[in-house]
């Protein structure tokens, strides 16, 4: 039997190596949020805006150009500030009954991304929206229930603008508008596609 | 035969491992060629990794603490400042640009849990210079030092601080804190806010002890706690080194005729925000406050603060303050004010021990032994008063309209917005010290008056953005009785009213 020859068994290390490394470095900073200040982790996200879901059926939409041109189509004047590479996907389930979709978007506050989840029900309208990871000194207090109720039945229709059709809070303006820039995207991002699932999972 | 038979077992043996080695090297092309597709197959897989790597644009502000690139998502840069041009109806002053500040701020997470926060503020500030020289000369040495600055300059660390976030409800802070009485001070950015000018009872005419934006050097907790669905509490609670009672060097050059000239040091004492160095004083101060939100764009508040103020060589006396504030908000229409009473103890005391301990208000060279030239020291007291109370009001009413929107002034942006201001406000300031002299340790005259400033402004904003404001207001000040310039700190006027239009820009990135 032919003796592998170090460089070619160090040829293939190298690259199982390099797979590895690659998978362990796109699986932490795709679809896993931010390690400061989080308050949701990707598996907890759906179920904070879907509650009443008993199952969630994980996916990934990748953003391809396409994607993004649709997206832009249909959000009009606003301009996200992040253009995320992926969008994890989760669709709720109660039963048989889907409930909707749970999508997590990022949009850069003063200085810094927040990442959120955002609840889309059957009709298109926000079932809830809740932060993952809020990572400015001020304005945290969009992270409270109280403020972020106020997307909830809200539609891509709607301004969703602070101080125009949703209260502002003070001091914490371009967080307000970062959680509304990033709610119609998500709206927008889920009405241009139909995810199926990759594979059939249990909450 | 013999020989024959080797030959044939020679050849057969030949021809046999003749293929044996054919045979092997059969195996070795296969393998060989299997690896080579293998190879293939692996280079191909690296190449489509990196082209998905490629694809993917970076998503903004990710980053994990150690990982490059770390460094840009954990450090931020930022600032806010404004400036303005006034044209005021007062005696001795002149229509004017002001530069009114610029604030470079600094956010470093540290960590999930810590945080460093840094604003430094460029007020009015265009350059300073210093040079200095020694040279030998004439027999002996000369030191030579000049300062060169523009007018009403001021470099400041308005805050500056760490914290440690244990809960939302429990962060620990140390530093240059800004002292939480009334909403003003610690919401004092110039963008934050619609009209040009800060607030008589915060700034013009401050009833706060120190003029905003007032910070200490001290420790305390903050945070925030929801209550039920819609409620939430915030607080603040500090212990600091506390404003205190110290004078500022004034130097007066003046030639005068027919009296000789006169170079003057005077040494004005005031209120002023306490040390970052050794105090002067054991007492520490406490400040606090405590606000309460019954459900989203409504809130009230309390606030005080308690601290000695005069140094160690003057009797213990203590700034006891506090203040009312709060904001309420109905669709486009808000209204947000403050009310705040400042108390600065027995101030008769202080002016007494004063003299006691300065003995004389002024000295000055004998014009008997120099007929030309005057050299005088002074001490003053400068705007020491019993008591300091005030209050503002502020109305706003914000616009969306369509035609902003679709105008070239609105049309590149997003939320173009206008808004209409209003604001009233007044100070009381009574037992005002006008007059002390003092003489061989005794006090020879103390004037006391009681004076009252009124202002009201109107104008109002547009905002193409959040972050900036473009800012037009009209204002009206007036004084009961006696000049601008015994209560206020920006008319150095003997009027006692003025009119004034104020155009004014705020940024904020």
């Amino acid at each position: 039997m032919m003796k592998r020859t170090p460089s070619l068994s160090a040829r293939r290390s190298v690259s199982e190596r390099l797979r590895v490394f690659v998978f362990v470095v796109l699986a932490a900073g795709a679809g896993r949020v931010h390690a400061d200040e989080v308050y949701l982790t990707p598996d907890e996200a759906p179920a904070a805006v879907f509650p009443d879901a008993d199952r969630f059926e994980r996916s990934e939409v990748t953003a391809t150009e396409e994607l993004r041109n649709e997206v832009r189509a249909r959000l009009g004047k606003l301009r996200p500030t992040v253009w995320e590479a992926k969008y994890p996907v989760a669709a709720a389930y109660r039963g048989d009954e889907r409930l909707g979709r749970a999508i997590v978007v990022e949009e850069v506050g003063k200085h810094r991304a927040i990442t959120f989840v955002v609840g889309v029900d059957s009709s298109g309208e926000v079932a809830g929206v809740a932060v993952m990871a809020y990572r400015e000194p001020y304005g945290g207090e969009v992270r409270s229930r109280r403020f972020l109720a106020q997307y909830k039945g809200k539609s891509g229709d709607d301004a969703l603008t602070p101080g125009a059709d949703v209260r502002n809070l003070a001091g914490a303006t371009l967080s307000a508008r970062a959680i509304g820039r990033g709610v119609k995207k998500a709206i927008a991002v889920l009405a241009t596609v139909e995810v199926p699932p990759l594979h059939a999972g249990h909450r | 035969m013999k020989v024959g038979a080797w030959r044939l077992a020679v050849g057969c043996a030949a021809v046999l491992a003749l293929a044996a080695g054919g045979a092997r090297a059969d195996e070795r092309q296969d393998r060989i060629e299997r690896l080579e597709r293998e190879i293939e197959r692996l280079r191909e897989e690296v190449e489509g990794l990196k082209e998905e790597r490629a694809e993917a644009p970076p998503p903004a502000a990710k980053g994990t603490p150690g990982v490059a690139g770390g460094l840009t998502d954990r450090v931020k840069l930022g600032g806010y400042g404004s400036l303005r041009f006034e044209h005021n109806s007062a005696d001795d002053t002149h229509d004017t640009f002001t530069f009114r500040r610029f604030v470079l701020t600094t956010d470093a997470a540290i960590s999930p849990e810590l945080r460093f926060y840094l604003e430094l503020e460029f007020e009015r500030f265009r350059a300073l210079e210093l040079e200095r020289k020694v040279e030998v000369e004439e027999g002996g040495l000369k030191v030579e030092q000049e300062i060169e600055g523009t007018n009403e300059s001021e470099l400041a660390l308005e805050q500056v601080w760490l914290e440690w976030a244990f809960t939302d409800a429990l962060r620990l802070q140390a530093g240059g804190l800004l002292v939480p009485l009334g909403r003003f001070n610690i919401n004092h950015d110039d963008n934050r806010w619609d009209l040009p000018r800060r607030s008589l009872a915060d700034r013009g005419a401050p009833v706060l002890p120190v003029k905003s934006a007032w910070n200490e050097l001290g420790v305390g907790f903050a945070g925030d706690v929801e209550v039920g669905e819609e409620s939430k509490i915030d607080y603040r609670l500090y212990v600091m080194n506390g404003a205190i009672f110290e004078p500022e060097v004034e130097e007066i050059l003046q030639t005068r005729e027919p009296s000789r000239d006169k170079l003057e040091l005077e040494g004005k004492f005031g209120v002023q925000t306490g040390v970052f160095g050794s105090d002067v004083k054991d007492d520490k101060a406490v400040t606090g406050r405590v606000a309460f939100s019954p459900a989203l764009g409504h809130e009230m508040a309390g606030s005080f603060y308690y601290g000695r103020y005069t140094p160690d060589f003057l009797p213990s006396e203590a700034i006891s303050a506090f203040g009312l504030d709060g904001l309420t908000t109905w669709g486009p229409f808000e209204l947000e004010g403050e009310f705040l009473y400042s108390d600065f103890g027995d101030v008769d005391d202080i002016v007494t021990s004063f003299a006691r301990t300065a003995v004389d208000q002024a000295a000055a060279n004998p014009s008997e032994t120099n007929p030309n030239f005057e050299a005088e020291i002074e001490f003053e007291v400068d705007q020491l008063a019993e008591t300091r109370y005030g209050y503002w009001i502020e109305p706003r009413w914000r616009f969306r309209p369509q035609w902003l929107k679709d105008s070239v002034l609105g049309r590149a942006f997003e939320d173009p917005v206008l808004t209409a201001v209003l604001r009233w406000e007044q100070v009381w300031v009574d037992g005002l010290i006008q007059t002390f002299e003092f003489e061989a340790a005794e006090v020879t005259a103390l004037e006391k008056v009681d004076r009252r400033l009124d202002r009201f402004t109107v104008g109002g904003s547009y905002r193409p953005v959040p972050l900036v404001a473009f800012q037009l207001a009209y204002e009206f000040t007036r004084a009961d009785s006696g000049a601008l310039s015994d209560v206020t700190n920006f008319l150095d006027s003997g009027d006692d009213e003025a009119h004034a239009i104020l155009i004014g820009a705020a940024f904020g990135f």
